[in-house]
């Protein structure tokens, strides 16, 4: 290898080494580790016993990580939420993306902006937008109330709709831009020819277009799934009490609870939920690195 | 006919969907009532309310120093990343390294937040620092999780230029400092600017992993707008979304200005 | 400095490379490979896709560095030397011009270390050589792909390389550019007088531009030599093939001697040919007849040699020429190029019996 490409290599790699690789296993080592008072509020797992290093695990955090329902219940409601979000996203994003690549050509890239743009103005900022659309004293219960259709406010802050509405207002582009890349790269001739060969406008919807935009689909789905897994902000500002996501859960047993091994367990938990969609998301083809690799 | 009842139907909800609610806080941060109910007149007293809230202020500026820091060293760390997976064909430890650069895109935000806290942690009791957290570790933070868009937005531009164009400026006598100064910088500049942009967005925009790392006193942007939407939302964070909000639109705008003239310029 | 300075005591060739091989994952591209190329010689490398023509000619610009072997360039040894330490420049098939730099600022690129005025005089004089005066502040994408080419080669040319190297030069160039490009090229190399060498898979091309060729097969050179050499000589059924259209019949050797030799094909007839037979008498040998050098006789007494008889099987009229497929009497077809001489009055009709013969000159005999 040419000497000058050492640097260009090593800083990189050191980067991801110290910053990413270590943290993580530092996660692991102390997720088996037992909470003590004293800063750090954990008892060491490496101790140092006549000059030999001893590793004490401590499985207990798993332990109860397994027998409490209430952990094994956000894992799971954190997948649902995630799922049926993702799910939300493709029904609303799927008619998106198939009209912008069917637009005219000059208009494509001014439509895909004007669905990008909310998304530059900040996630906090569109949080907050929607709880004063969704409180009881928001502009929705407002409305409802002038017009007349209800009498008194109905309940839409703090509860699952305003959780899932929120997740798919912040993810929907994260389904719309591969949906879009699939389905505008698609040859319009085929879907011509489908028709040409005497398929219906669902037929031809049926049997080619959606079939060739299932790589789009998968991806575009995985890409809103796995933030969505982990998501902290939007089940805490707009879910009620009850929507204990295992982003929260964790969040609490770290900065509420102080109890920092069990934290590390539900974070090693939650990478081993995302382990399956992002390998998923790695065989959808939207690879994003290495399509040139060996 | 068809196509435009395609494009009708199948945007117009989720345009509206998208924008209602930033066309109706937009709107309410003009209303002169401390209730969001109701249209009591126009007023800026929400703006003015902005400008004299110090602890917003103070947090911004400490945000957009931050994004700036963090997203010239995504820019750094980034570039090298993106040019090794586009120029380098083979080299120890490639699918490693491919696997490594890719995490910080999938993993959430809690679990990198987390694990960094950790590592401060564990380093100053280790080698004493980082002493205090604050902008230093966030900025570190910040830096590892937005250099992998850069390496991405670089590794797909360098994919996209004749690797030729590089050997020639070897065949023309450049030894390799000037090969990547005179080619391949100018060339994946345009990659760089977007990818430094990107960096600086997600930086400001982060709460989670900067409230892990944070220490005492050093309070993001983010960190107060949440802990004050945690009381409820106020005209005042309406205001301030607008204007992050005309911010956003005027960039957009110059940078398309700046798009058309070199376009033209091309003619 | 002059031809006899090359190197030293001995008169070495401009270029020389010796034993060179280069492996990529388990595939020789180079497989022990010799070259000689004079100076100011306009020496054109062909053959078929991974002969290793590229990558020959990237090892002897630098970008490859040889497993074994060296290259040696006016008496100096380069085999380590980097592409940017190199006399050499190349025009690349890409042309691999800047984009972000100005026509001049492309030509002058490789100019570093030059007075000012100097960089100016020669981008002046090359972009003139070219003909490509007023140009200078475009940008490459502001330019046709004839002037791109030009660009390239100007940029090329601006160091005054001892050699240069050009890598399918032409072939991004449509058909009626191609053609008027390469003869200025050719002139343009010698007037210039430096070293040129071309890789290209365009066998008229190389026939055309070359002061030798070299036919490259499976990472060696299978014939060196002068156009008319190869085309009329070929060493090899591989280079009478891939150097235009061939007819190879097979037959056994019944006499020869310096003069000549007398083989009995084995589809009957026999054939005189003007050179001695590469095999001992009784021994098997390839005949190889151009389709150009057949004529057309009326039929007659088949028994003299250098005449077969023959049925039309399909003509085919391509406007300077008519190209007719006849079939010998056991069914080996036969290949015959005819120029339309009076127009189409004789197109001979399919089924048509004809007589096929040819000079002793014409037919190359080839070891089989």
């Amino acid at each position: 290898m040419k000497l000058w490409r050492v640097p260009v290599l090593a800083v990189p790699w050191c980067w991801l080494l110290v910053f990413l690789v270590a943290p993580l296993a530092i996660v692991v080592g102390i997720s088996f580790a037992q909470p003590a008072d004293g800063i750090p509020p954990y008892a060491p797992v490496l101790a140092w016993h006549d000059g030999w290093p001893i590793l004490s695990l401590d499985p207990a955090n798993y332990a109860v990580l397994l027998q409490d329902r209430f952990y094994l219940a956000a894992l799971l409601r954190s997948v649902v939420v995630a799922g049926l979000s993702s799910l939300a996203c493709l029904l609303l994003g799927y008619p998106m993306a198939l009209a912008i690549a069917r637009a005219p050509a000059a208009w494509r890239s001014r439509l895909l902006l004007l669905v990008i743009l909310p998304f530059w103005t900040g996630f906090l900022l569109r949080v907050t937008a929607w709880i004063g659309l969704l409180r009881d004293d928001g502009w929705i219960n407002g409305a409802l109330l002038a017009v007349g259709l209800i009498h008194a406010p109905l309940r839409l802050l703090y509860t699952d709709f305003a959780m899932y509405v929120g997740i798919v207002y912040a993810y929907l582009p994260f389904m719309i831009l591969p949906l879009y890349a699939r389905l505008s790269k698609l040859d319009p001739a085929l879907e011509a020819a489908a028709g040409d060969l005497g398929e219906s406008p669902v037929g031809v919807f049926l049997r080619v277009t959606w079939p060739l935009s299932r790589p789009g689909v998968l991806a575009g789905m995985m890409l809103v799934f796995i933030p969505a897994v982990g998501e902290y902000v939007i089940p805490e500002l707009l879910g009620g009490p009850g929507a204990q996501t295992i982003g929260r859960v964790l969040w609490t047993e770290f900065f509420d609870n102080h109890d920092w091994p069990m934290a590390s367990a539900v974070a090693v938990a939650l990478l081993g939920v995302l382990l399956v969609p992002a390998a998923l998301l790695q065989r959808s083809g939207s690879r994003r690195f290495d399509d040139r690799g060996a | 006919m068809h196509r435009r009842a395609l494009l009708t139907l199948g945007l117009l909800p989720g345009l509206l969907f998208l924008y209602l609610p930033i066309i109706l806080l937009v709107l309410f941060s003009f209303n002169d009532a401390r209730l969001l109910t109701g249209w009591a007149g126009f007023s800026w007293r929400w703006y003015a309310a902005l400008w004299h809230d110090r602890a917003l202020i103070e947090a911004a500026l400490l945000s957009l120093q931050v994004a700036a820091l963090a997203a010239t060293g995504a820019t750094l760390v980034g570039l090298a990343a993106g040019l090794a997976l586009a120029r380098f064909a083979r080299f120890p430890g490639r699918a490693a390294f491919t696997a490594a650069l890719a995490a910080p895109l999938v993993l959430p935000d809690v679990l990198i937040g987390l694990s960094l806290l950790l590592l401060f942690v564990a380093t100053e009791s280790a080698i004493g620092w980082p002493h205090n957290r604050g902008v230093a570790t966030i900025v570190l933070a910040h830096v590892t999780f937005s250099l992998s868009y850069v390496a991405v937005v670089v590794q797909a531009r360098l994919a996209d230029t004749d690797p030729a164009l590089e050997e020639a400026a070897a065949d023309l006598g450049a030894p390799p400092w000037r090969v990547f100064l005179a080619v391949t910088l100018p060339l994946a500049a345009p990659a760089l600017l977007s990818g430094w942009l990107l960096a600086f967005t997600l930086s400001l925009d982060d709460l989670v992993v900067a409230s892990f790392v944070s220490g005492p006193g050093a309070s993001t942007l983010p960190m107060v707008v949440f802990s004050s939407l945690h009381l409820g939302a106020t005209p005042e964070l309406d205001a301030l979304a607008t204007v992050m909000l005309a911010i956003c639109a005027a960039a957009l705008a110059i940078a398309g200005r700046i798009g058309v003239a070199r376009r033209r310029r091309r003619l | 400095m002059g031809p006899l300075q090359g190197g030293g005591l001995t008169l070495e060739p401009h270029l020389r490379v010796r034993g060179v091989r280069k492996h990529f994952a388990d595939v020789a591209a180079l497989d022990g490979l010799d070259l000689d190329v004079q100076r100011g010689e306009m020496f054109v490398l062909v053959g078929g896709s991974g002969s290793g023509k590229t990558t020959l000619l990237r090892c002897i610009a630098g970008f490859e560095r040889p497993d074994d072997g060296t290259i040696r360039l006016a008496g100096r040894d380069m085999t380590a030397l980097p592409p940017y330490r190199r006399p050499v420049n190349t025009m690349f098939q890409s042309y691999a011009l800047f984009p972000h730099l100005s026509v001049a600022r492309n030509v002058a690129f490789g100019l570093r270390g030059l007075p000012r005025g100097e960089v100016e005089a020669r981008v002046a004089e090359m972009l003139g050589l070219v003909r490509l005066e007023g140009y200078g502040e475009r940008r490459p994408d502001q330019l046709s792909g004839g002037q791109q080419q030009r660009v390239a080669l100007a940029r090329a040319l601006a160091r005054r390389p001892e050699l240069l190297l050009l890598d399918e030069p032409l072939s991004a160039l449509d058909r009626n550019l191609r053609e008027a490009t390469r003869q200025e090229l050719s002139a343009l190399q010698r007037r210039l007088g430096v070293t040129f060498v071309l890789v290209t898979h365009d066998q008229e091309e190389a026939l055309t531009l070359a002061t030798r060729i070299g036919v490259m097969q499976a990472g060696r050179l299978a014939q060196v030599g002068t156009p008319a050499d190869i085309y009329e000589r070929p060493a090899s059924r591989f280079v009478a093939e891939f150097l235009g259209a061939a007819n190879i019949l097979r037959g056994v050797v019944r006499a020869s001697d310096a003069g000549g030799a007398l083989i009995a094909l084995s589809t009957g007839g026999q054939v005189q040919s003007a050179m001695p037979a590469p095999a001992a008498v009784g021994h098997p040998v390839d005949v190889v007849l151009r389709p150009e050098r057949l004529t057309l006789v009326p039929a007659g007494p088949a028994a003299q040699p250098n005449r077969l008889d023959a049925r039309v099987a399909h003509a085919a009229y391509r406007g300077e020429a008519l190209s007719l497929t006849l079939h010998l009497a056991d069914g080996t077809a036969l290949r015959v190029t005819r120029p339309l001489g009076d127009g189409l009055a004789d197109l001979p009709a399919a089924g048509e019996a004809l007589t096929v013969a040819w000079s002793p000159a014409a037919a190359v005999l080839l070891t089989a």
